[in-house]
């Protein structure tokens, strides 16, 4: 069925559909969480009371942003540092429902091929340039310029120009339907920048962005860290933030981090791996701290490269996927911060299968040794692990040597840091890797599994598994699709080519002055939303 | 003299000139580039993506060509563009080193100011209980890891008895200074200072062991010569003895350590710098070869090339002014 045929109403449900993520499903949220969820309702658009501003948020990171050009970065910390600066067409809520940002509507036409927005009137961007259709379509003609070779154009999908009509409407001209739209137009990255300022800082932008978010940037130095401050124009768009500032500071130590939580240098830590998961255990009987928590759109698995052996043998694979123990793993590795993973799709991800928690091999070490001696390898094997340097993954590996020594497999950990671990493992310079992504859609099966995917390491060579995972990514109907993926999940775990180990939990520490923290789908808070307790 | 300048300049050109080709060659030897950090963690980039990328950023192009095209850039004082945060690398540089090279200053000194005197008395009081813990303290300093002792501090000061911030840097003490003796309010000052207490004791706790050893052995050798003896008899007071005669003598290896280390200090107190989340050029260079920001990487250690090429030329002429034997070669 052709994206093409779907009438533009449909399409832009599929588009929505695609994005939605289910991820308050299994285990909701835990203690703090849990008591601020009610009051966290106020903080939603268009609910939010009329309050004075106040108070300072000062947040602690693991990471600094590269920059805040949004074409010039793809980091994490850059982008959702920029989803405070930039104001995209549209936003997520807490749930990862769209909702309209900059845009008050949109609409597909000319076969879906064609994304039409109207803004809403009136926004200018911190610098007082306005933000017009004119803006939008400079943004996005900076953002396509082969010259600029932005690492993040790719967000875009196959867009190929936007086009301003009037003031307050802008076409956006895809090459092809492009159904995971949503995906990056509600991202900073994505969101217009105010084209005076971008003209006149050149180079320098990334160190002055200028855009039309609830905070614009005010300071930015080493020493002190990053500054925003309240936009109170940002009514034109939605409810201005209730802070007056946000400071952003950055500690790359986790003891230091902490430190600085723990004597009220900080208020909330929070972005990617900046909770420390043996601090959790800590933080939560701490009395000044809330824990909050929440499933990641993340997992990791044990991958097997097919191309060498011993794992072209299917045996094998199920051999060593039967010798893991997974819980354990879970309690020592992470402090049982994590979920059982089954599948290659994240259960907190819309597409997982739950019928792969049956399908899967369990802990059983016997039936592992059965296994390999049925494959001639009785009296044991070696083959070597490439993993990354991050503390979890190193944790995460060598529980798996410990656990595969017991069925007489010996395991050589090769630690590399994560460019050059990048560049070995997709020349298939290993036996096993320990494979991590963080990804909104069931589509992830694309670049992972595909055997043409980006980040594909099993490196099998299956034409059956490949016409899946096409078809999954042009076929509309939800059900229909669904079918599909629980084939794709199934061959997977069938056939080993994968052996799913867990499900991070995303967290974030706020100290318990702050008001309305929650974290979103992708593990962030939202400053915008939240207050201080004067 | 002016030959010697002349030949010790080109000598600098020269190492300057291999350290460039061994960084760059280096750096490119080992696998994986900017666009694969990138790829590690964005699923929705495509194979095609990369590659043109690596194409736009230049990464295609082979080794020597780069190198060429490096120099040639660094000849006119431009060290690139760092991939990752599109500034010149020159001006992160700028932007990190005064937060180093201030770090460094306080450590050395904090070095100095103890190493010296406890040098000196460990000396002149050989082989007594004052000796032993002088060495004690010492062995100590040179086998305890700098991050487990700023750990350790971190712990304790900061928040066990709240009384030095844990980290960070909030700008400048010497500029606070300025401030602080203008307005007449030392506060100022203090606030600045107090973030570089716990990182320059972490670092200075090893130069301190070294030094004091140092000082000790070098007052033992000058207090055996016969000119200590001979104005000892002379009836010389024993302070001047010590601090005129010997201590000066004795300072002269020191003088050496002490452009060594600042020179190592200032290229980068890598593990401090990250412990404390001092933003200086150390943890700038960290985060560049995580990311595989070669503009960075390179520049940031020829920078610290330059620094110790420069330190030690400053080093011998200082040691032509104080050590007349040197200046008769």
């Amino acid at each position: 069925m052709s994206l093409n045929k779907l009438s533009p109403q449909e399409f832009d449900a599929l588009s929505r559909d695609y994005l939605k993520r289910f991820s308050l499903s299994r285990r909701g949220f835990l203690t703090g969480a849990a008591a601020l969820g009610a009051a966290a309702g106020l903080g939603l658009p268009g609910m939010a009371m009329a309050q004075d501003a106040n108070g300072t948020l000062r947040v602690g990171r693991s990471e600094e942003p590269d920059t805040l050009d949004p074409h010039r970065t793809t980091l994490s910390v850059s982008s959702t540092t920029m989803d405070l600066i930039y104001e995209p067409l549209a936003r997520r809520d807490y749930e990862g429902n769209v909702f309209a940002g900059l845009a008050e509507s949109w609409e597909f036409s000319n076969e879906n091929r064609t994304l039409t927005f109207k803004l809403k009137p009136g926004v200018t961007f911190h610098d007082g340039t306005p933000c017009d259709a004119e803006a939008v379509a400079w943004t996005v003609a900076r953002h396509l310029n082969p010259d600029n070779a932005s690492p993040s154009a790719f967000f875009l999908g196959p867009l190929e120009r936007a086009e301003a009509i009037d003031a307050v409407t802008v076409a956006y001209h895809f090459t092809e339907p492009f159904v995971p739209v949503w995906v990056g137009l509600t991202l900073g990255y994505s969101a217009p920048i105010s084209p005076t300022a971008a003209e006149a800082s050149g180079d320098q932008f990334g160190r002055q962005p200028v855009g039309a978010g609830p905070f614009r940037l005010a300071s930015w130095s080493t020493d002190r860290g990053i500054r925003l401050e309240r936009n109170a124009d940002y009514g034109a768009v939605n409810t201005p933030a209730r802070l007056e500032a946000v400071e952003f500071f950055h500690y790359p130590e986790d003891a230091t981090r902490l430190a600085a939580f723990e004597t009220g240098e900080i208020d909330a830590i929070y972005t990617g791996g900046s909770v420390p998961l043996d601090a959790v255990r800590r933080l939560r009987q701490n009395p000044d701290a809330i824990v909050l928590e929440r499933p990641a759109q993340m997992m990791r698995a044990l991958v097997f490269n097919q191309r060498r052996a011993p794992f072209d043998n299917a045996n094998v694979r199920k051999a060593f996927a039967h010798a893991i123990d997974v819980e354990r793993m879970i309690a020592f590795a992470l402090d049982g911060n994590a979920a059982v993973a089954t599948s290659p799709i994240a259960s907190a991800i819309s597409g997982y299968s739950p019928a792969t928690a049956d399908l899967a091999y369990g802990y059983d070490p016997d039936a592992a040794k059965k296994l390999l001696a049925e494959a001639g390898h009785a009296e044991g094997l070696r083959v070597t692990l490439v993993t990354n340097d991050t503390p979890v993954i190193r944790r995460t590996a060598e529980i798996i040597q410990a656990q595969l020594a017991e069925v007489g497999v010996e395991v050589a950990i090769e630690t590399l840091p994560i460019a050059q671990w990048s560049a070995i493992t997709s020349q298939g310079g290993q036996d096993m890797v320990i494979s991590t992504y963080s990804y909104t859609d069931a589509d992830i099966v694309y670049p992972v599994l595909h055997s043409t995917g980006a980040l594909n390491r099993a490196f099998h060579d299956n034409a059956e598994l490949d016409a899946l995972i096409a078809e999954q990514r042009v076929t509309v109907d939800a059900a229909e699709r669904q079918v599909i993926l629980d084939e794709i999940q199934a061959l997977v775990i069938s056939e080993a080519y994968w052996k799913p180990l867990f499900e991070p939990l995303n967290f974030a520490v706020v100290s318990t002055k702050v008001e309305d923290a929650q974290l979103n789908t992708a593990g962030e808070l939202r400053p915008d939303l939240m207050a201080i307790k004067s | 003299m002016l030959r010697l300048i002349a030949s010790r300049l080109l000598y600098a050109v020269l190492i300057l000139l291999g350290v460039i080709l061994v960084v760059s060659s280096l750096v490119k030897l080992v696998p994986g580039d900017p666009v694969d950090v990138l790829a590690a963690g964005n699923p929705g980039m495509s194979v095609a993506n990369m590659d043109a990328l690596r194409e736009t950023m230049g990464l295609t192009r082979s080794v020597p060509e780069q190198f060429i095209a490096y120099l040639g850039g660094a000849i006119q004082g431009d060290l690139g563009t760092s991939i990752r945060q599109g500034a010149p690398v020159t001006t992160l540089i700028m932007e990190r080193l005064p937060a180093t090279a201030e770090l460094a200053f306080w450590a050395l000194l904090l070095a100095l100011v103890v190493a010296v005197p406890l040098g000196v008395i460990t000396a002149l009081k050989r082989n007594s209980w004052v000796d032993y813990l002088g060495t004690f303290i010492a062995v100590l300093g040179v086998s305890t890891p700098g991050f487990l002792l700023a750990v350790l501090m971190i712990l304790w000061f900061s928040i066990e008895l709240r009384w030095i911030p844990a980290s960070g840097y909030r700008g400048s003490a010497f500029m606070a200074l300025g401030q602080a003796i203008v307005e007449r309010d030392f506060s100022i000052f203090w606030s600045s200072f107090r973030y570089f207490i716990l990182p320059a004791i972490s670092l200075a706790f090893v130069l301190i062991a070294v030094n004091a050893r140092l000082i000790r052995s070098a007052m033992l050798e000058v207090l055996e010569q016969d000119y200590i003896n001979f104005a000892a008899a002379k009836g010389v007071p024993r302070f001047i003895i010590v601090v005129r005669h010997a201590l000066r003598n004795a300072l002269l290896p020191v003088v050496t350590m002490a452009g060594l280390q600042m020179g190592s200090l200032l290229s980068g107190t890598v593990v401090i710098e990250t412990v404390f989340a001092w933003p200086g050029i150390g943890r700038l260079a960290v985060d560049a070869i995580h990311v595989r920001d070669y503009p960075v990487i390179q520049a940031v250690v020829i920078v610290s090339a330059l620094l110790f090429i420069t330190l030690n030329l400053l080093v011998d002429g200082l040691y032509r002014i104080i050590d007349p034997r040197v200046r008769d070669e």
